[in-house]
């Protein structure tokens, strides 16, 4: 049985959290900073990953403190999450030197001209 | 109001799409998310956080109920029907049979005696099939499908009779049966996967069995009575016994289980819930009666659920694990 690939913005939550801990905010702003702003965490988005991923015990709750009145939490990599990211890197990783050596060679071979077809011919 | 109290109302508002327990523990943090990540003099959210709070909060009451279902009692909630089913069941038919018969004594006809013999030998058929499962459960499984067999050709015989004498209202008298029918068919599931009606009876309290028998017998007793009320009267009369009888169940018997045994109930309860309702109307003034979407669809839905439920409880049981 395959194990389904995790989500980008799981990846990118996990990678935040691989610097050190964090709270809701600062992983929302790290992600966008990660992806170069392609991935943009809303907090529906963020929250509903994060209570996913302390229920899996992928993340733990580093501390709470209350800032401007207002609650902030902490959140951390659990050493089942660390073994989950560098799992999930290693196989981005090896997918991605598999596909760039494919375009090496494709490259080398010479590209097909565009508009060719499989048969050689024009359609 | 200020721009951020305006824009942190707003947010509140619509953090409650969220399930209560999601709420207390992550609320008052996204507030705090929510208004930091807000632009500058804001004063409403934006349509696309608004689309993402409230997806996010759909997904959030589906794990939660998905979690709540995930902790039911399967098979445990499925022996508790190899019992109450022919309970509930019989409490009905013999509460129906004996208001006919004391109605007709009354009026100095109680119809013929293989009519009345026919009313108690479906009482008998009822009751046996659980009683022979304490020792012989193959046999006792045979018995209850023979009688589901036997009521499925009594339902759906009857239709074409039925269509020609309510005109376009025969889920009417369907109701009634599709009911007992889906009853008969969980009692004979319940027979054949369940861990068995002794299993049930360790499950049951001295309360439950009451909640089980007066509902039953209440109906039985009151059917003709309650044909003949207003529409409202009859609607709240069905809806708060359904009500009580949930209530009652949850209160007596361990939450796992009756949770499995409320879903697994409400496929025999919706459609004759809908009829009792439905033939108060038609009675009491002829006029359009409930459609027939109204009773088809539902009921078919659920059955599928409670076909899932018990295919849950079978692959619970095969696995030999503990319920949760």
């Amino acid at each position: 049985m395959t194990k389904q690939a995790m989500q980008e913005p799981t990846f990118l939550i996990l990678t935040a959290l691989a610097d050190g801990t964090q709270h809701g905010y600062g992983i929302m702003t790290d992600v966008a900073r990660i992806s170069q702003g392609r991935v943009k965490l809303r907090a529906g988005t963020l929250y509903a990953a994060l209570d996913r991923l302390l229920g899996d015990g992928i993340l733990g709750v580093d501390r709470e403190e209350i800032v401007d009145g207002r609650l902030r939490r902490y959140y951390r990599l659990t050493p089942a999450g660390t073994e989950l990211l560098a799992a999930e890197a290693a196989r981005l990783s090896a997918n991605a030197r598999i596909a760039a050596m494919r375009l090496r060679k494709l490259r080398t071979r010479g590209a097909p001209p565009a508009g060719a077809t499989l048969a050689g011919g024009a359609a | 109001m200020t721009g951020e109290g305006a824009l942190e109302r707003r947010y509140r508002r619509l953090l409650s799409w969220y399930p209560a327990g999601h709420r207390r523990t992550y609320g008052e943090e996204m507030v705090g998310v929510l208004l930091a990540a807000a632009p500058d003099g804001s004063r409403r959210p934006g349509l696309a956080g608004a689309v993402d709070l409230i997806r996010g909060g759909l997904v959030a009451r589906f794990r939660s109920g998905a979690a709540w279902l995930a902790g039911t009692d399967w098979p445990g909630a499925l022996a508790v029907c190899s019992v109450a089913v022919p309970v509930m069941l019989a409490g009905y038919f013999t509460a129906d049979w004996l208001y006919y018969l004391g109605t007709g004594v009354l009026h100095g006809y109680a119809g013929p005696w293989y009519g009345q013999a026919a009313r108690g030998l479906l009482v008998l058929a009822i009751v046996a099939p659980p009683l022979l499962a304490l020792r012989w459960r193959r046999t006792a499984v045979v018995m209850a499908l023979a009688l589901a067999g036997w009521y499925l050709i009594i339902v759906f015989g009857s239709l074409p009779g039925s269509i020609s004498h309510l005109g376009q209202w025969p889920w009417l008298v369907h109701g009634e049966g599709i009911s007992s029918l889906l009853a008969l068919l969980l009692g004979v599931a319940a027979l054949a996967w369940s861990p068995g009606p002794r299993r049930g009876i360790e499950i049951l309290t001295p309360r439950s069995w009451l909640v089980l028998i007066g509902p039953g017998v209440a109906i039985g007793l009151t059917k003709s009575y309650l044909w003949a009320q207003p529409l409202w009267l009859v609607t709240v009369i069905v809806i708060g016994a359904l009500a009580l009888v949930a209530a009652g169940l949850v209160l007596t018997i361990p939450g796992p289980a009756a949770r499995g045994l409320l879903l697994l109930l409400a496929a025999p309860a919706y459609p004759g819930a809908v009829w009792a309702i439905g033939i108060s109307r038609y009675w009491a003034n002829h006029v359009s009666g409930f459609p027939f979407k109204l009773l088809l669809p539902p009921t078919v839905l659920l059955a599928f659920l409670s076909m899932a439920a018990i295919l849950r409880s079978r692959r619970s049981a095969s696995h030999g694990r503990p319920p949760c």
